[in-house]
């Protein structure tokens, strides 16, 4: 076997590995009732801030993460406003959240 | 005449094409699949295609790691297929299509070829439970090593 063919080999594996997680993250919306990550488009930071201060949500979290926000609101139209606001992509926070292992209805 | 030489007569020695094939015909199933579950169809059908493109790679190498190549393809769909299941009732019963395409490899007559759809399958599954535990097992307290396996 080839070197090339190892590595798309082991690309194969990884990808196997990452599509897992991937789905089921990304096939998570926002319910509405809770913590939301906001990704604004081409990862712009500034963006997500804007729109969660338009929709009228409060920032979360200890740290902020280089292409998303993750912001609260009680408003059960939250997520839609987001959009509204010029977000992108409006998440379930509390999948990303398990990732670092974090309980994130304890923080909220 | 062994099974294997059965098979081998029927497809000539080389069922690639075929499995290449299959992975190909279960895009639309995937896409289907996630429309009906209520998921982004770019998700699953993303994944089914990227294995499907990575199958038809395997058409193009030697017999050895092609078959593997191809292996793998076809054991993607499974994954993508349950990743379009997101959230469904179903999820859980698409479970079973990774048996269903793990027999299908023997199609293949190579036992590395079975072993990497073997292999893949572990990896996927290890993988959603050391990351997301929460997502899969009530709890998140099963050891995903034994259930992987």
């Amino acid at each position: 076997m080839r070197p090339y063919q190892r590595i798309i080999l082991v690309l194969a594996l990884c990808l196997g590995a990452l599509a897992g997680p991937f789905a089921a993250i990304a096939s998570r919306p926002a319910q509405g009732d809770g913590p939301v990550l906001v990704v604004a488009p081409f990862g712009q930071v500034s963006v997500a801030r804007h729109a969660v201060d338009a929709a009228g949500g409060d920032l979360i979290g200890p740290e902020r993460a280089l292409i998303a926000v993750m912001a609260y609101s009680r408003d059960e139209g939250f997520a839609e406003k987001l959009k509204e606001s010029g977000a992108w992509l409006v998440l379930d926070a509390r999948a990303i959240a398990q990732l670092c292992g974090v309980r994130i209805d304890e923080l909220v | 005449m062994s099974l294997f030489n059965a098979i081998r007569q029927t497809n000539g020695g080389d069922g690639r094409a075929l499995m290449v094939g299959l992975s190909w015909a279960f895009v639309p199933i995937v896409a289907l699949s996630a429309y009906m579950a209520g998921n982004p169809l770019l998700v699953g059908a993303g994944i089914s295609i990227a294995f499907a493109l990575l199958g038809t790679i395997g058409l193009k190498w030697d017999a050895g790691a092609g078959k593997i190549v191809v292996a793998l393809g076809v054991i993607g769909q499974a994954i993508a297929w349950t990743a379009s299941l997101s959230g469904h009732p179903w999820q859980v019963d698409s479970h079973m299509l990774f048996f269903a395409l793990m027999a299908m490899l023997v199609i293949l007559v190579d036992v590395r070829a079975l072993l990497a759809g073997c292999a893949l399958i572990v990896v996927h599954h290890l993988s959603l439970s050391f990351v997301l535990p929460g997502l899969i097992y009530p709890g998140g307290r099963c050891w995903p090593m034994s259930r992987a396996l």
